[in-house]
């Protein structure tokens, strides 16, 4: 097996092992949406209207809160480092972790999206275009996650500076998604399925070596 | 073995080591002595290449440290101060994926027989979580058991190990020695061990302990 294929079968195994991180991600997301149809009312037309902003606007800060669970038990138990020295690439820790975070953080909207989109009397029908509106902008939302998540680590876990670094490249994601119209995306919305790609194909490459320089870092 | 060639290194704008050489050969144990703070798991750390030096060369079995990155882990073992353990994992689970990481393949009995050696089979499905700092010490010692390599280093071993798990340690070490390994460790303490020789690091700049640095804090 190779070095990348190692790391994520440890991943992964620390994933089934360690439910806090779903529990974390998932009782957050139903709160917040929770507390946010207590806020509005019982309008259903009202609430129908903001649930896809609303919904990435939830998904963003549960992906930034539960980022850390991803790294910091390895950074203060010391694996990071011995993931390192053990010859592993910063470059493939980043990845390893970051499907890792996919993949809970999919599987668990695979159940949160419909059982949310209930309470937002949302038809059942354009579900399956929300899902896949999220699974086009996740894979770049973990990664910026999963940065902001390193960075908290080098300025000594000061979450503010944290929100103020990384948040502005969570925007333009947020903006082509939620601006999609959810009950017809394969005619009108091919643009912005394609501009979201286009986001991901810039993230990866560019968080992959920020992710990298900011592993190395934390050694210093 | 390994060979430590003129390092100059700085940690936190201050200059801790200076021109600083070694050379480890085959059946040799050297102990790096010194107060805390001296620079000891910095030098390891350096040497297990999570460091950069200001300048200087390390070499393990004659190759540059810089050529043999991605094969560390065939070269040598490094155990550093931390425990690099994950607290919701078993003992089990824990070495498991230690050898996973190595790529050590090796039977459920035979795990089990080394867990006798510093008395952990009994508690090997105990949590990581409820061990005490001594028994953490010990899983964590235990990986040296399976470790196929010749060079080990180790950054303090042998704090917060009881007497009986000191002779047990010095037993291991000393069956590698004379099976042609090498070991370099640190410590804070002198362990009494057989060792070859004994390097003891001092800070750059120290205050010598006279009855007059004892004076200037007046009464307590």
């Amino acid at each position: 097996m190779n070095d990348l294929g190692i790391l994520v079968r440890r991943e992964f195994k620390i994933l089934l092992v360690s439910v806090k991180q779903v529990l974390a991600y998932s009782s957050f997301f139903l709160l917040a949406f929770l507390l946010f149809a207590f806020s509005v009312g019982p309008n259903l037309k009202i609430l129908s209207s903001i649930y896809f902003p609303i919904l990435f606007m939830i998904i963003l800060f549960s992906l930034i809160l539960t980022a850390d669970n991803f790294i910091d038990e390895d950074f203060k138990n010391g694996s990071l480092k011995e993931l390192q020295f053990l010859g592993f690439s910063a470059e493939q820790i980043f990845i390893a972790k970051s499907l890792s975070m996919l993949v809970s953080i999919v599987l668990s909207n695979f159940f949160l999206i419909p059982l949310t989109s209930l309470f937002f009397g949302i038809n059942f029908s354009i579900i399956l275009n929300i899902f896949l509106i999220f699974l086009i902008s996740s894979p770049t939302l973990v990664l910026l996650s999963l940065i902001s998540a390193l960075f908290s680590l080098q300025i000594k876990r000061n979450k503010f500076i944290q929100f103020i670094i990384v948040t502005p490249f969570f925007i333009p994601i947020i903006i082509f998604a939620s601006s999609m119209n959810i009950s017809d995306t394969e005619n009108s919305n091919n643009v912005n399925f394609l501009i979201l790609f286009g986001f991901f194909l810039i993230t990866l490459p560019l968080s992959i070596i920020i992710g990298k320089l900011l592993i190395k870092e934390t050694n210093q | 073995m390994l060979e430590v060639k003129s390092i100059y290194l700085n940690r936190n704008k201050k200059q801790i080591l200076s021109n600083f050489s070694l050379t480890l050969k085959k059946k040799n144990m050297i102990l790096l002595l010194g107060d805390n703070g001296v620079g000891k798991s910095s030098l390891l750390d350096t040497i297990a290449g999570l460091i950069k030096p200001q300048s200087g060369e390390i070499f393990i079995e004659g190759k540059p440290l810089k050529e043999i990155e991605s094969k560390k882990k065939k070269l040598f073992t490094y155990i550093p101060h931390e425990n690099c353990l994950r607290d919701n994992f078993s003992i089990e689970e824990n070495i498991k994926i230690w050898l996973l990481l190595n790529s050590i393949s090796i039977d459920d009995k035979d795990i089990f027989k080394k867990f006798n050696i510093f008395d952990l089979f009994d508690i090997k499905d105990q949590l990581v979580n409820n061990l005490s700092h001594g028994q953490k010490k010990k899983v964590t010692l235990t990986k040296l058991l399976f470790s196929n390599t010749k060079l080990w280093i180790m950054d303090e071993p042998l704090n917060g190990l009881d007497q009986k798990s000191v002779k047990v340690f010095k037993v291991i070490c000393e069956k590698h020695t004379k099976a042609g390994g090498a070991i370099l460790f640190s410590s804070h303490i002198d362990p009494k061990l057989k060792i070859t020789k004994k390097i003891t690091l001092h800070k750059i700049n120290n205050i010598k302990i006279t009855n007059e640095f004892f004076n200037k804090w007046g009464k307590l």
